[in-house]
């Protein structure tokens, strides 16, 4: 992993690469999904760090990447430009970091935001093959697009491989 | 009145809250609490791991509340562990040599300290602009690495604005080695309620 090239996916954003020797990285999940793109065949590979599930919540000209139904729409719209066709995705995040006695529905955005990743990619008939979602802790989450394995490392499990 | 920078108010406005805050936690912890100078600062989503990177890949404790009404917005009150655990031995005359917050009275007692420092703090703006009052939740608890809880914290914020307007203020205490922040992100109509109140008492 030392020699390959490290990008950092930044709130709200996407960044796609056609080579594979990089990784895409978001440091810190919490509540945000990371949705992760990628076709092996044409060695196009895309991270993308989703923040709330429906641009429909947009209030004034804000950045669209951030939505899950705009975000992913966008980037995959993107990806198949540069000639991707067969895609699996990988999503991880979505987690609950604030407790409290008092159960607050707004506290349920992680959960949110992963329906709502699910449905968009259900919608574009493509599969998931791997997911690390949910929970009460952050993740790190590195996306190696030599051999599309990604590493999720948290303060609660250290570093696993999914 | 447009000569005075929004920026200037705001820092006038936060060193106010600042010194509220301050001694309610002195009172509290029976210390000395200094405040630094705060700063104020409009900061891109993008810009929060640069603007924050002394502790952006820590593990902190952090206090999170909404707050309504007169003003609109988040803050977060967040320590590092050691912090964490000097605050505890204090307050529950202890002498732990590590921060172990897996009793549920650990974690009351810090949620409480982050309670009495944002009520006064947001009460002290209040008065300060002499707006109608805000009414703040109950605290949330959390213990990460500081990137993902801003990460869940700006999830809350992000439907309305790409940007965010930070009151930073760090208080520390003699004797004890101690570093508390306290970020407060102002919504767009909380800022031009602001700017028109301060333009009225002008």
């Amino acid at each position: 992993m030392e020699n390959l090239q490290r990008i950092f996916v930044n709130i709200g954003e996407y960044c796609i690469v056609k080579n594979n020797n990089t990784i895409l990285e978001i440091v810190g999940l919490g509540s945000c999904v990371a949705v992760i793109l990628y076709d092996k065949i044409n060695k196009i590979y895309g991270m993308a760090h989703i923040m709330l599930p429906s641009s429909s919540q947009a209030k004034g000209n804000v950045n669209l990447k951030k939505f899950a139904d705009t975000g992913i729409k966008m980037m995959l719209e993107e990806m198949k430009k540069m000639g991707g066709r067969f895609f699996e995705a990988i999503i991880v995040g979505g987690a609950c970091l604030f407790e409290s006695q008092i159960q607050d529905p707004i506290m349920k955005i992680g959960e949110r935001n992963i329906e709502a990743v699910k449905e968009v990619l259900n919608q574009q008939n493509i599969s998931i093959v791997k997911e690390d979602v949910g929970g009460n802790f952050g993740r790190t989450v590195s996306f190696d697009t030599s051999n599309c394995i990604v590493y999720v490392k948290s303060q609660k499990y250290g570093l696993k491989q999914l | 009145m447009k000569f005075i920078p929004i920026s200037d108010i705001l820092k006038e406005m936060a060193t106010v809250a600042a010194g509220r805050s301050t001694s309610a936690l002195a009172e509290m912890l029976d210390l000395k609490v200094d405040i630094k100078v705060p700063s104020v600062r409009f900061v891109k989503f993008q810009e929060l791991p640069k603007e924050l990177s002394e502790f952006y890949e820590k593990e902190v404790i952090g206090i999170y509340f909404k707050f309504f009404g007169g003003l609109e917005g988040d803050m977060l009150c967040f320590m590092t562990k050691d912090t964490a655990k000097n605050l505890i031995n204090i307050l529950l005359g202890e002498e732990t040599q590590e921060f172990n917050d897996s009793l549920d009275i650990i974690k009351a007692a810090i949620k409480e300290v982050g309670n009495i420092t944002a009520n006064s703090y947001i009460n002290a703006i209040t008065d300060f602009l002499n707006l109608e009052k805000t009414v703040i939740s109950v605290p949330f608890y959390s213990h990460d690495i500081l990137s993902s809880i801003l990460d869940s914290l700006l999830c809350q914020i992000g439907a309305v604005s790409d940007e965010v307007i930070i009151l930073d203020t760090s208080l520390r205490t003699e004797k004890v080695e101690m570093g508390f922040k306290i970020l407060t992100f102002l919504q767009q109509e909380s800022i031009e309620k602001i700017y028109s109140r301060i333009e009225k008492l002008i």
